[in-house]
């Protein structure tokens, strides 16, 4: 297995639960053909580009997702999105494409920014 | 013919008179390859003309080889007195020379960065949170109902879709875009892209560097669809393009399936069939102007 694979695999472990932090220990029970250090590794490489948020909790290192999915897909497409030329109609069709319960997390989203 | 006269009438011409002609010629169209051998070469030898044409009058030769020129420059740089016995003229032309020269190096250095750094983050990410459709294996799909589909260059290359666009399209139009991508991909525009864009903020009260991005930008587009028609058949890419208003742009650095071009391009799709034999007249494109470009250099024909 690729290590951008088993990347990829360590972070469905923390969608999967996405209001947990795990320790490495914990990490390494889904993944029980990988070596302790390789999941360490793995753990710190997803921690540098910034996918996970390390914390230190006594002589422990435990780790959570930055984002859920969802974020990260979303930051993709609104990145495609600035660069088009009519970007108000783009944006119009995005926020149409959402499902209700999105645009109303998005509004309420909104109305909080802008009495700040 | 001089050094310096050569490199005004190569200058005036690929800067302004030749993409004022070319703009609106259609017979590009259904020679994209050609069009993008020729507009990159206006471009090359535009820009290289009048950095030598700055050069000459700045050196102060009008005859005779631009080395020779340049040796004597160096010399007089290595004796600590690199302006010694320049006019008022010498100095501008110099002055030019190496404000454009570094201009367009530092753009093109500042792009590239930005793009790669951007291509790899991009791809980071997309390798993280995009799945694969069973029926096209290499191509990522984002679990998104916005349709969106575009190449990544980059180590690899990435070809992204996303569920909306899955969902608009038919799957032999899915084929076509995917086909599309690819052949981004094949021709390697990726580095095209980043040429266009360092080039695109320059002065552009000047024909070619007004229209040469979005020209070659065409050309790029209309070659893919090119390479997609050997894949797929010409219905499904003109289905696909029938839909590309429903879809937005790409990310920077990427090249994306968009509304720019879709009526020429839906057009020449009509009209023609993808040709092979524009090759030759690429190399008679290309071998003309590195001639040429030896000529301005060398100051003769």
């Amino acid at each position: 297995m690729k290590l951008g694979d088993l990347e990829r695999e360590v972070m469905e472990v923390f969608w999967a639960e996405p209001s947990r932090s795990l320790t490495v220990r914990e990490v390494t029970t889904h993944f029980p053909k990988h070596a302790y250090t390789t999941i360490m590794t793995i753990l710190s490489r997803l921690a540098t580009k910034g996918f996970l948020i390390e914390e230190k909790i006594g002589r422990l290192n435990s780790f959570s997702a930055a984002a859920s999915r969802e974020d990260y897909i979303t930051s993709l497409i609104l990145e495609a999105l600035s660069g088009t030329h009519d970007r108000q109609a783009v944006l119009a069709r995005f926020a149409e494409s959402m499902p209700p319960g999105d645009r109303k997390y998005f509004s309420r989203m909104f109305n909080r920014r802008s009495e700040k | 013919m001089t050094g310096v006269s050569l490199a005004i009438a190569t200058s005036v011409t690929c800067l302004v008179v030749a993409p004022t002609l070319l703009r609106s010629w259609r017979r590009f169209d259904t020679y994209p390859r050609v069009g993008l051998a020729v507009w990159s070469a206006l471009v090359i030898l535009g820009w290289l003309s009048a950095i030598v044409l700055f050069l000459r009058v700045g050196l102060g030769e009008s005859r005779g080889s631009l080395v020779s020129g340049l040796g004597s420059f160096a010399a007089r740089l290595g004796d600590g007195h690199p302006l010694r016995g320049l006019g008022f003229r010498e100095v501008v032309g110099l002055s030019l020379a190496f404000d454009v020269l570094l201009l367009m190096l530092g753009s093109l250095i500042r792009t590239g960065v930005t793009i790669a750094f951007n291509r790899r983050r991009h791809r980071s990410l997309v390798d993280l949170v995009a799945g694969h459709s069973d029926a096209l294996i290499d191509v990522c799909v984002l679990a998104h109902p916005q349709p969106l589909a575009y190449f990544l260059p980059g180590r690899g290359g990435r070809v992204v879709v996303t569920q909306g666009a899955v969902d608009v399209l038919s799957s032999a139009e899915l084929e076509a875009v995917v086909a599309h991508e690819r052949g981004h991909h094949h021709g390697r525009h990726g580095a095209w892209l980043i040429s266009l864009q360092a080039l695109s903020p320059f002065v552009q009260f000047i024909p070619l560097a007004r229209w040469a991005p979005t020209t070659v930008r065409m050309y790029l587009e209309m070659s893919a669809d090119d390479f997609a028609r050997r894949q797929v058949h010409r219905s499904a890419l003109e289905g696909a393009l029938g839909k590309v208003s429903l879809f937005s742009a790409a990310p920077l650095g990427a090249m994306g399936l968009t509304n720019d071009f879709s009526s020429r391009r839906l057009e020449r799709l009509a009209t023609s069939s993808p040709y092979l034999l524009d090759l030759a007249v690429v190399v008679a494109v290309v071998s003309a102007s590195l001639s040429l470009v030896w000529s301005i250099v060398l100051g003769h024909l």
